[in-house]
């Protein structure tokens, strides 16, 4: 099977089962969960759905060795005439002063940053591009035209690494073996390290969060690089210097590799601020103690304003006219389509399209990087199908397409060897951000599994009618779980009321499981790093669930799904998972969550066995509820061959330290987390509660579980407040609200 | 030659604890050809963890200040004394339209210095209402008509037409809605001029700084009564004698129509308020609370010329 020669037929129904493959394993490499529909993160910032999942098609774009060759030159000497252009209009300015660049143009945009001009000096800065990347399109003729630069932060590189990994698993590649691109890692990695001249430098990846377009790029970029993946909150600047917050004090960054635009970097530059900046950080920038990649001020080169102008103005400064010619779709008189914008038709190639092999015109981005050796390309890239509504500069990719350079290897002139950056210890060096993220990422999982067990039990319990004037034992656990009032049935129709409140109990339940799903999902999708790689394909497929739920809320299926991808979530928790500060965090958030599930469970079993209106079997029926909600039926069953008594279950549910599920067990639990932690001060505490309900038996209030759960919540309190950093809440600074204006 | 003493001081109550505040600050005098800075300083309450002064890329003076600890009050407090002479007005004979040509025509380093007051930034450019500016553009810039004259009479219709009124706009207003208005405070008025001089292609500067304000005859002036002020400033042709009189930069007041000015003591200049504004920044935590307080006061040193003719200043 050939799936790269056009002249050979393509068969529709192989092409089929291979998107079928590829959609499955981008989901499983984790795309489909961080740019699914991510609702609400703990911080209460609500994410939205910029980012949409894509469809890599199973076509491949091929160049030849000698096209990519060609390719290799013209974007490397693009690269090197913005450097150029860049290096002039921050530094010596000779373009204006030549008269070439009108400096009223320059200065009036927003992307020409004045706190660059003359920087580069200043910081000693190596350079101001360390990668880079360019739209290229080819007219049908077999020209080729850049239609925009990607300066600022250029991005694409992940979905190049991802797309690729994912295709080469699918597509019959036969002898005809693209040229690897597994160098682009180590490239990257160099140029960021070459970017300064620290030796065996800290970089992160600063991004904006998940709710960037690009996260998944950034996420992915971060990982398989082995570098932190932070947001703005995470940093701060002291004594001039950039740090990182982790649980173990403040670590010095020395390079930045930003995935956030270069005007919303410092709001004390623009006085305006996004969650995304960092206050302060030109300070650190211009003082050379830090390095970003790129430079700051890299920006300009994308205004839509002074596009028109780099080619004539580079081809003055280098004296060689560019090979690459651009034509953007910016700059277009007529229509922003390839057509109309190349002023010919565009290449038209072919694309697995709704079932049909059709020929779309495409755009394809590739990647260079430049470090102390040269600049290197990248053989390979994204390319995206421009459909007739895309604009071809926004990257909408609903289609994306691999691009393939088959023939020999290129040799390179520049040999890649591979520079030390230290490699960075996610088990000691946690982020303050991530662990609070992994914090509550450990309540949801828990919080989840209580909410679909208990709404599987309801969803599936005979009916009785001891029950039909009132709520269950199940929905007043879940009305516990989810914070409603257990709904009552109305007792006139007594089967149907029954009925009818099992469907709102289960409605309300289900508006929480989903919610806490997001949860995990929002989450999850900013701390990578911190996971195993299955749990993206588990997360991925609770996406699908929680879809099924929505649609119906009392699919059992479904619900037995959610259940079996939170017990394998749970089990790549504990079995895949380094133990660390990350761990011992999210872990303590988790026995917390199981051991409130567990007062919580046996408030209501103590609630039903007093319940004197119900006959023994409603009681022992009621109580079989609570356990199974719990998960703790089969537990007791082992233990006790007799009926279901309250004196039993509160052994099991609160006392038994065997039982993984009981109050006991969690707390133990906690109290080993927090030994791990270091956090001494909560351990004699938590202790107390442990022993307080050590006591609890049939005649006790149930006040004195809902003290034990007041205190186990101003603990975990505690341990958030004190070890974790809150979001902080930005205000700005003015010099004036109104003038004062003094007339005298 | 004057000497004064300028006293600015901004202070911030904040409703909650903050835990992390920066501060930019544009409050200490820069020197200039009819300007010395005798003292400068700016000292702040809590002292600040961290104090870097710098140049900005107009030259002037840069104060970032970070205060990384719990505070409930911030303040920042500017003082210098400077020595300030009044400005000899350009003799160039050239027409307005010459001089644009001049300065859309300049190469080497005049081109660097002077060209980027050509560009239209977005505080000083109108969206909505560029019919008003250009209105306003075409009845003093009359083709052919001396720059001076032009700009002395741009100077005067914005006095006589805009009225001053600290309560019609804030930091933020849109030029637009000062056109559309025709009232404002020095901040609004120094923008539209420099955005009227833009928009006919003269290079034009957003100067920042104090006026010395005066009590009314019989009155003590009173503290803090003062005002940071702003102004403009036009390039009206190459310093040295082209053989039509010097041309060079001048400074004029629209909101006292003052050409040039005579009682004023400069901080910097930009393109507009926000290249020059003489406090921003970001506090970070739990409150966006925050009560500001500005007082000015401009002192005149030099006694002996104390009983120098009154005249209404606003700033």
């Amino acid at each position: 099977m050939q799936t790269v020669d056009a002249n050979e037929p393509i068969n529709p129904v192989e092409l089929g089962i291979r998107q079928a493959a590829i959609d499955r394993l981008l989901m499983a490499e984790g795309a489909g969960h961080i740019v699914h529909d991510l609702p609400v993160r703990s911080d209460g910032r609500s994410v939205g759905l910029a980012s949409r999942p894509w469809r890599l098609d199973p076509l491949p774009y091929v160049l030849s060795a000698d096209e990519f060759s060609w390719i290799e030159g013209a974007v490397t000497r693009r690269m090197q005439m913005l450097e150029a252009l860049l290096d002039d209009v921050y530094g010596e300015r000779r373009l204006v002063s030549d008269g070439i660049i009108d400096p009223a143009k320059l200065w009036a945009s927003p992307g020409y940053r004045l706190s660059a001009v003359g920087a580069a000096s200043r910081r000693h800065q190596r350079r101001w591009l360390s990668s880079y990347a360019v739209d290229l399109v080819r007219t049908a003729d077999g020209v080729w035209f850049a239609i925009a630069d990607h300066t600022d932060t250029p991005a694409g590189l992940g979905y190049t690494l991802l797309d690729r990994s994912v295709l080469t698993q699918v597509a019959d590649v036969g002898n005809d073996l693209p040229q690897t691109i597994d160098s682009a890692l180590a490239l990257m990695r160099r140029a960021l390290v070459d970017s300064t001249s620290v030796q065996g430098p800290r970089v992160v990846v600063l991004t904006s969060g998940i709710d960037h377009p690009a996260y998944v790029d950034h996420s992915y970029l971060a990982t398989q690089m082995g570098f932190n993946i932070v947001e703005g909150p995470d940093l701060v600047v002291r004594d001039g210097q950039l740090w990182l917050q982790t649980l173990g004090g403040l670590e010095q960054v020395d390079v930045l590799h930003r995935r956030i635009v270069d005007r919303q970097l410092d709001p004390l530059e623009t006085n305006t601020y996004g969650s995304a900046g960092i206050p302060a950080v030109l300070l650190a920038d211009d003082a050379g103690t830090l390095t970003m990649g790129n430079a700051h001020g890299t920006g300009v080169i994308e205004d839509a304003a002074l596009l028109g102008m780099w080619d004539r103005a580079g081809a003055a400064l280098t004296g060689e006219d560019p090979w690459l010619q651009l034509k953007s779709p910016r700059l277009a008189q007529g229509g922003t389509r390839l057509d109309d914008v190349l002023g010919r038709p565009a290449e038209r190639v072919p694309c697995f399209v709704d079932g049909r092999v059709v020929d779309q015109p495409i755009v394809l981005r590739f990647h260079a990087v430049a470090t102390d050796d040269g600049i290197a390309v990248v053989p390979g890239g994204n390319g995206r199908v421009v459909e007739a509504h895309d604009d071809p500069t926004l990257p909408t990719p609903a289609r994306a397409k691999d691009v393939w350079v088959l023939g020999d290897e290129i040799a390179s002139a520049l040999v890649t060897e591979a520079r030390s950056a230290p490699q960075v210890d996610f088990i000691t060096s946690v982020p303050t951000r991530a662990a609070n993220s992994l914090y509550w990422l450990g309540r949801a999982s828990e919080r989840a599994e209580a909410v679909a067990r208990s709404m599987r039990v309801i969803a599936t319990a005979p009916p009785i009618a001891a029950w039909s004037g009132r709520a269950t034992p199940a929905m007043q656990l879940l009305a516990a779980l989810t914070g409603t009032e257990a709904p009552l049935p109305v007792p006139t129709s007594p089967a149907g009321a029954l009925t009818e409140a099992r469907k709102v109990a289960v409605a309300a339940a289900a508006e929480s499981l989903e919610f806490h799903i997001g949860s995990m999902l929002a989450e999850s999708a900013s701390v990578r790093e911190f996971l195993s790689t299955t749990t993206g394909r588990v997360l991925g497929e609770m996406v699908d669930t929680r879809v099924r739920l929505r649609a119906r809320h009392d699919d059992v299926d479904a619900l037995d799904a959610v259940l079996l991808q939170l017990s394998a979530f749970a089990g790549l928790w504990s079995e895949s998972v380094v133990r660390g500060p990350a761990w011992y965090f999210g872990d303590f958030a988790k026995r917390y969550e199981r051991a409130l599930v567990a007062l919580a469970s046996a408030t209501v079993a103590s609630r039903v066995a007093i319940d004197a209106e119900l006959s023994d079997l409603a009681r022992r029926r009621g109580l079989e509820a609570v356990l199974a909600a719990n998960d703790s039926l089969v537990a007791y069953r082992r233990r006790h061959r007799s009926d279901v008594e309250l004196e039993a279950v509160l052994a099991l549910v609160l006392h038994d330290q065997r039982n993984p599920r009981s109050a006991a067990a969690s707390i133990a639990g906690m109290v080993r987390n927090a030994s791990a932690i270091g956090w001494t001060a909560g351990i004699d505490r938590l202790e107390s509660v442990a022993s307080d309900l050590a006591g609890f038996g049939t005649g006790s209030s149930s006040d004195q579980l809902d003290t034990a759960a007041d205190r186990l919540h101003g603990l975990a309190k505690e341990l958030t407040a004190t070890r974790l950093i809150a979001p902080p809440h930005p205000t700005l600074v003015r010099a004036r609200l109104v003038d004062p204006g003094a007339v005298a | 030659m004057t000497r004064y003493r300028v006293r600015h001081r901004t202070s911030y109550e904040y409703g909650l604890p903050v835990n992390d505040a920066y501060t930019v600050a544009c409050l200490l005098p820069r020197e200039r050809t009819v300007q010395d800075v005798i003292t400068s300083k700016v000292t702040t309450a809590p002292e600040p963890d961290q104090f870097v002064e710098t140049r900005d890329v107009f030259g002037n003076r840069v104060v970032q200040l970070g205060v990384h600890h719990v505070h409930e009050s911030f303040e920042i407090v500017a003082e210098s004394v400077v020595e300030t002479r009044v400005q000899t007005p350009p003799t160039t004979t050239r027409s307005w339209d010459d001089v644009a040509g001049q300065a859309r025509a300049l190469l080497g380093r005049r081109a660097i210095s002077v060209g980027p007051y050509r560009a239209a930034t977005g505080p000083s450019t109108p969206v909505e209402r560029a019919d008003l500016l250009a209105a306003l553009a075409a009845k003093v810039f009359v083709p052919g008509r001396p720059i001076v004259e032009a700009v002395t009479d741009l100077s005067r219709e914005i006095f006589e037409t805009y009225a001053f009124d600290p309560m019609a706009t804030d930091w933020a207003t849109p030029l637009d809605t000062v056109l559309e208005k025709q009232r404002g405070v020095c901040q609004d008025f120094a923008h539209l001029a420099t955005s009227v001089m833009r928009s006919v292609g003269l290079p034009a500067s957003y100067v920042s700084g104090y006026i010395e304000t005066e009590p009314p005859p019989g009155e003590v002036k009173s503290i803090g009564a003062d005002a940071s002020h702003a102004w403009c400033s036009v390039w009206t042709g190459p310093g040295d004698d082209t053989g039509a009189g010097t041309g060079g930069w001048l400074d004029f007041d629209p909101t006292n129509h003052q050409v040039p000015p005579t009682r004023h003591v400069t901080v910097g200049w930009g393109r507009d308020y926000a290249d020059v504004a003489p406090v921003r920044g970001v506090v970070l935590g739990p409150s966006a609370h925050q009560i500001m307080d500005v007082a000015v006061d401009v002192t005149r040193l030099d006694e002996a010329s104390q009983s120098q003719s009154q005249s209404q200043s606003q700033s």
